[in-house]
């Protein structure tokens, strides 16, 4: 599903996670002493961050909660479990806006039509925090596949609560430009093509 | 002589899973038969999970002959490609030159910054007397000769000296260079005259060092320059190349280039690497039988992001085209899926198997 080429924090090793059927793999090919802690570390760190459980007995393993499958989502989260070491939040799902002064809170709430959904808020100073709002329910749309309830709230596919993907996704979500060219600079790393070359760069 | 003719079903023939891997891209390189068509990379298949796999990263690997050999190896233990190419990248002449380098990491290219060039005119172009001895050169060279001791002449070793048109850019800088081409064409082809006693040297040595051929990358590509440009800068200067590097060349240009295929047919090289912006069929019309092509499975989208089962479609496609040796159609992102490399491979034994009645060993 994905590959983060350098590890920052484990000796540079290059880490994959794979799916087959419901079971998720973390991988590397490095025999580096330590690897194997490595692994389980980013296994506990992506399980916290998506919501996966754990596969019992193995360390390197841990299997999909939702008959869905939240393809970017998941692909965020491994991302993060491998780059990023700080503490992962609890509590209210909340973030500052990087576009306002805003912040937003995403707040699930089950109803008797859509199961869960979620609300998203904001407090700050800002002319039309509508519009940004607005703009957050879109990031959710693009990145976690979810339907569009109103102009200030949604829902994952099927009702279903995930809260951890809601928290994951938020600040994807408040920036989907940035993210956008984040995810196609990161698609070009590595490759070998006349730009990256530099044999374009100025003709 | 018994190449793929676009269209047909290839007869069978007494070399059915016989060949080694060496014999079968010698002979694909030559248009000799052959029991399927190789898997045969002129450019770089390694990827970061390789790199780990046998402890070899970039950039060091890129510098280090053993770690250089290590990682190049895995084309063929681990990929099953036909072929071994340990130069990587493109710019280990350059660096050797005195460019100006940026060597990058684990997950990226090394590249010369060609914002700030080291030559400004033909007169400014000297061999320096460490050209091959340099650490950058020495290690291509000496990974060869590594290589050649461990598998000897059980897969082909595909050794890269990289063509004038490319070190112009390297060593005058793109825009300079190509602006040059219109103000003062004799003095360009005075400047590519003396750059090729670059690629000669390294090519020689790599071919004394082992390597069975060469691939000779000149960037004269598709998006920066014309048919024309190539038939008038180039043509003559790849012909001349022939007689001195006496081992297969494989021409690689970036790009949409059908436009001068017709040209680069008549260098008399023994293969053109061409790039998936190119149809298969189409190439296969413009080269006229006059050279073998080689790729051109698409790297951006089709190995990096899609899966075997798209892979093994481009694979097939380029088969049905004629295309002689399959390969990416140019180094590989450093990220691309070992699953997808792997299918290659088997992609090529599958369709072989339809329509040569081959079978593996």
């Amino acid at each position: 599903m994905e590959l983060v080429a350098v590890d920052p924090h484990f000796n540079q090793i290059t880490v994959g996670l794979y799916l087959k059927g419901e079971t998720l793999t973390i991988w590397t090919f490095s025999k580096v002493e330590g690897s194997d802690v490595r692994i389980r570390d980013i296994r506990e760190r992506l399980c916290k961050l998506a919501d996966i459980e754990p596969m019992p007995g193995t360390n390197n393993q841990a299997k999909l909660i939702s008959a869905n499958l939240y393809d970017r989502a998941l692909k965020f989260a491994f991302t993060e479990a491998v780059e990023k070491n700080s503490p992962i939040p609890e509590g209210t799902i909340s973030i500052r806006d990087t576009k306002s002064k805003l912040t937003f809170t995403v707040t699930p709430e089950q109803t008797d039509e859509s199961g869960w959904i979620y609300i998203v808020s904001a407090e700050g100073d800002h002319e039309r925090p509508q519009m940004r709002i607005r703009a957050v329910v879109g990031g959710y749309m693009r990145y976690g596949g979810c339907e569009r309830i109103d102009w200030d709230r949604f829902r994952f596919k099927d009702g279903e609560r995930l809260d951890r993907f809601a928290r994951l996704l938020l600040p994807y979500a408040r920036n989907v430009s940035a993210v956008d060219d984040m995810l196609a600079a990161s698609d070009m790393a590595g490759q070998m093509t006349t730009q990256t070359l530099g044999f374009s760069q100025s003709m | 002589m018994q190449i793929a003719k676009r269209g047909n079903k290839m007869p069978s023939n007494k070399y059915n899973g016989t060949l080694t891997s060496k014999e079968r891209v010698m002979r694909a390189l030559n248009g000799e038969p052959v029991d399927r068509p190789p898997v045969a990379n002129p450019t770089n298949v390694a990827t970061v999970e390789l790199m780990d796999l046998v402890d070899a990263p970039f950039p060091d690997a890129n510098r280090d002959p053993e770690m250089n050999a290590r990682l190049a190896a895995t084309g063929y233990t681990q990929l099953g490609f036909d072929a071994i190419m340990p130069y990587f990248s493109i710019i280990q002449e350059s660096s050797a030159l005195g460019c100006d380098m940026q060597w990058e990491g684990k997950d990226n290219w090394p590249t010369v910054r060609m914002t700030n060039p080291i030559w400004k005119t033909a007169d400014d172009i000297v061999m320096p007397d460490n050209f091959l001895s340099h650490p950058d050169n020495y290690t291509i060279i000496e990974s060869i000769r590594i290589l050649k001791q461990e598998f000897g002449d059980e897969v082909a070793i595909i050794g890269k000296t990289m063509g004038p048109w490319t070190l112009a850019y390297h060593v005058f800088g793109v825009e300079p260079f190509l602006l040059e081409t219109v103000d003062d064409p004799d003095n360009v082809m005075k400047m590519l005259h003396k750059l090729k006693q670059f690629s000669i040297a390294f090519g020689v040595a790599q071919i004394e060092a082992g390597a069975d051929a060469l691939t000779l990358p000149d960037h004269a590509t598709g998006d920066l320059v014309s048919g024309e440009y190539y038939r008038r800068f180039l043509m003559e200067l790849h012909q001349e190349l022939i007689d001195e590097l006496p081992v297969p060349l494989i021409l690689h240009i970036c790009g949409a280039t059908i436009d001068r295929m017709p040209y680069i047919a008549d260098t008399g090289m023994a293969a053109f690497h061409f790039d998936s912006k190119n149809d298969p069929a189409e190439s296969m019309d413009a080269i006229s039988d006059g050279i073998r092509l080689a790729g051109n499975i698409n790297n951006p989208v089709t190995l990096y992001s899609k899966g075997p089962g798209d892979v093994r479609a481009e694979v097939h496609r380029a088969l049905d085209a004629g295309v002689q040796l399959i390969a990416p159609e140019c180094a590989i992102p450093l990220k691309t899926k070992l699953e997808n490399l792997l299918e290659i491979p088997l992609a090529v034994e599958d369709w072989a198997a339809e329509h040569w009645d081959y079978s593996p060993n």
